[in-house]
């Protein structure tokens, strides 16, 4: 019998941005000086969580699972130490790992704590993938793809919102005052940021 | 553009969301009894008046939520907006 070699050797693994996002081949001069700098985060773990927001026992076992409490004011996101929850609607959040490997070891004791519970816990890892956009100009590139009120005050680290850019549908969280992890599904991910690159062009 | 009050989210841009149409329209509580009139008013024919109505909007592209809220058809205006699941208890 001829031996079988596993899947990860004869397939090596290519998140949807593979180099589209390496700044020689778009020519944006320095990484860290640069007005707007856009990247990939590849291969983060997501579950996609729905659940009755008044099941408070099962909001309970979630926190207990996580670490933390679900964000239950709308448009807000809550990160432990190794895991975000962002509120997508009032009975539905996304949980992402913030390590960099698919790494989401609350996903089976989730599973197992809500059993009982009428919740859906769905993987979702290689739905999306998360485009970061980071630099002095950030807000104002963002701001040409939405309506959202993105000044500083309005749009605050810790806040995410789900909204429609340049006709995408994605998720956008504030990590830091400069720096916009933007959550875009797969096949939508490399258009999603040519139309980043060419409406940043002003900013190189 | 209209900015519409989503109960959720606050106001969004019009391109966010899908409208529902008139709000409150009742299904005949008796299915098998109501005559083919009852069924062709529930089902085709809805108010369009000049001034406030009550109509179900969707914020497809962000909470995904269905809420209800009143525009006034003459100035575009829009004032209590709910949760559908809400009004409907």
């Amino acid at each position: 019998m001829t031996s079988e070699l596993p899947l990860r050797t004869m397939l090596a693994r290519r998140s949807p941005l593979h180099g589209r996002c390496d700044a020689p081949v778009r020519g944006i001069g320095s990484e860290t000086t640069a007005p707007v700098r856009i990247h990939e985060r590849p291969f983060l773990a997501k579950i996609d969580l729905k659940l009755a927001p008044n099941d408070t026992t099962a909001r309970a076992a979630v926190a207990a699972s996580v670490g933390f409490g679900l964000p239950l004011k709308p448009n807000t996101a809550t990160e432990g130490s190794d895991i975000a929850a962002l509120w997508f609607g009032p009975d539905h959040w996304l949980l992402v790992s913030t390590r960099p490997e698919r790494d989401m070891t609350c996903e089976a004791a989730l599973v197992t704590a809500l059993a009982a519970h009428h919740v859906s816990i769905v993987d979702v890892s290689d739905q999306q993938t998360v485009v970061v956009v980071t630099g002095e100009r950030s807000r104002y590139l963002l701001g040409k793809g939405c309506a959202i009120d993105l000044l500083p005050t309005a749009f605050a680290p810790g806040q995410c919102v789900r909204t429609v850019f340049a006709h995408v549908a994605v998720a956008i969280h504030c990590l830091a005052e400069n720096e916009f992890n933007i959550y875009v599904e797969q096949s939508s991910a490399a258009w999603f940021v040519d139309w980043l690159y060419d409406a940043s062009r002003e900013y190189r | 553009m209209l900015l519409i009050p989503c109960p959720w989210c606050g106001p969004r841009v019009e391109s966010e969301f899908t409208h529902g149409g008139e709000a409150d329209v009742a299904r005949p509580k008796d299915p098998d009894a109501a005559s083919n009139d009852v069924w062709l008013d529930y089902l085709y024919f809805r108010r369009n008046p000049k001034g406030v109505f009550d109509e179900r909007w969707l914020h497809a592209g962000g909470c995904r939520q269905w809420f209800i809220v009143s525009r006034d058809t003459r100035t575009n205006q829009f004032q209590n907006s709910m949760d559908a699941d809400e009004r409907d208890r």
